[in-house]
């Protein structure tokens, strides 16, 4: 009987937090309506412009250094089986693009800016600011959750492809220097780029899309759930990660499934 | 007119107001004199929208406050708090001017202008671009009243401005709201604690067993 009731709630307490999702998916297009207000579209900039920086071009080192690690590692390992930089392309194309690539950029962007949100909105919960702006009349929905549920998807797409781009190159540097070193850049990267099809560039959109929408989504719910407590926040941020990583490999490795 | 109507405030077990009905003459003062923990605060929310009491109603002009829309709301009435009332990751003066800029109600140098020269008058210029952990107690009030006095609304709820201040800055602040509240007619409904200065005000309450009781 225990067990049933147990079971029970897990399944009530699951069914609910997605229901809670889906709320909070539908206040972000209700919201949206306020873009068409030209003095709101203003507001709606300066934040979404902050955050786009914050999360895309502020993750740039730490991108172009797994990027540049990783580039060296496959190539690395590549090398051994595939002496032909030529036919490296291929394997690139399946292990970074369809997987590593998005897989790790996701990563960074849930560890560095899906923490930074879900602390900063728990902060604010804690401290009663979203009753601040309630007493102004002033949507908090449309100032904090709009401009991280477009920037993400926008930054993360940004950062596949900046990630791919980082990868070829340190795996052309790595397969020259101590491998075929008769291929040029241009055509190591030709090469790879001729094998990227309409699929690949679809499906790593959809990554972006539903990944990057979904992280910022879940990382603002786990925040509003900050109660009265100062430890409410660490632990927000902590089942925030957890259900942003599940949700992000679920994803990636779903959507390769269906596509690939 | 603000028209508070058999009102009850309570705090899961806690009534703090019960039955309570007062009409607030329009353009006048009044201050209101609380102790600790007695609902002054929550008394000044309510009549601002900020939460719903657990009976009665409050009414601006003849309108339930409940089905006023949020735009005559924000235009209409507006809230100092005592303690906090600024976002944190917001300069001071982007909270000042958010609301405004949210609402459209001035134009952005207009907005300006305006926090400008009230926030010199208040002695917080120098504080604009400060953010809101950089400010003590008394000048995150003062912050709070400047948003106000920009917005300039038809109601004006200030809850213990006084406290923590000098003597000087106490009359120079006073002078600054009371000099507001004669040019632009609005209703000043503000808290006070014990050696706070309410001579400036047209009525003078103090809170007893959850009523409003009328003293000199």
């Amino acid at each position: 009987m225990k067990m049933i009731i147990a079971i029970g709630g897990w399944i009530n307490g699951h069914v609910a937090y997605f229901l809670d999702l889906l709320g909070l998916f539908i206040l972000t297009l209700r919201e949206t309506r306020h873009l068409f207000n030209r003095s709101r579209r203003r507001i709606f900039m300066v934040l979404f412009k902050r955050q786009l920086y914050n999360t895309g071009i502020k993750a740039i080192y730490i991108n172009s250094l797994i990027a540049f690690f990783l580039g060296m590692i496959v190539a690395a390992r590549v090398l051994v089986y595939i002496p032909q930089a030529a036919n490296y392309a291929n394997i690139y194309v399946i292990v970074v693009v369809r997987e590593l690539g998005p897989l790790i950029s996701g990563l960074i962007l849930i560890s560095r800016s899906a923490t930074a949100i879900t602390a900063e909105i728990g902060h604010l919960k804690l401290y009663d600011q979203f009753d601040v702006l309630h007493s102004q009349r002033v949507s908090a929905a449309f100032i904090f959750l709009l401009p991280v549920f477009y920037s993400f998807p926008i930054s993360l797409l940004f950062m596949f492809i900046y990630f791919n781009f980082v990868t070829m190159i340190s795996s052309w540097f790595f397969l020259s220097t101590f491998g075929d070193s008769s291929i040029s850049m241009a055509s190591f990267m030709e090469a790879i780029l001729s094998q990227i099809t309409m699929l690949e560039i679809m499906i790593t959109s959809l990554k972006a899309i539903i990944g990057g929408s979904l992280i910022g989504i879940i990382c603002i719910y786990f925040g509003s759930s900050v109660g009265e407590r100062f430890t409410d926040i660490s632990r927000a941020i902590s089942k925030s990660t957890t259900s942003l990583l599940l949700m992000f490999f679920v994803i990636n490795i779903g959507l390769s499934i269906l596509a690939y | 007119m603000l028209e508070l109507k058999d009102i009850r405030i309570q705090f899961e077990n806690n009534i703090v107001f019960d039955d309570l009905s007062h009409c607030f003459d329009t353009s006048s003062i009044t201050c209101i004199k609380t102790g600790v923990l007695d609902g002054g605060t929550s008394l000044l929310k309510c009549c601002a929208g900020i939460i719903k009491p657990a009976l009665g109603s409050v009414s601006l002009d003849g309108r339930s406050i409940e089905n006023i829309n949020d735009q005559d709301i924000f235009n209409d009435i507006n809230f100092c708090y005592e303690s906090g009332g600024l976002v944190s990751i917001f300069t001071v003066y982007n909270n000042i001017a958010l609301p405004m800029v949210y609402h459209g109600k001035y134009t952005e140098k207009e907005i300006r202008q305006r926090i400008k020269d009230i926030a010199k008058k208040l002695g917080i210029a120098d504080l604009l671009q400060v953010e809101p952990h950089q400010l003590n107690d008394v000048h995150t009030r003062l912050a709070n009243l400047t948003r106000a006095l920009v917005i300039s609304p038809k109601l004006l709820l200030v809850d213990e401005l006084q406290a923590g201040m000098s003597p000087e800055m106490r009359e120079a602040v006073l002078e600054v709201l009371t000099d507001y509240q004669k040019r632009d007619e609005f209703t000043l409904i503000m808290t006070t604690t014990a050696g706070d200065e309410n001579s400036f005000a047209d009525y003078r309450y103090k809170i007893f067993e959850q009523h409003l009781v009328e003293t000199t």
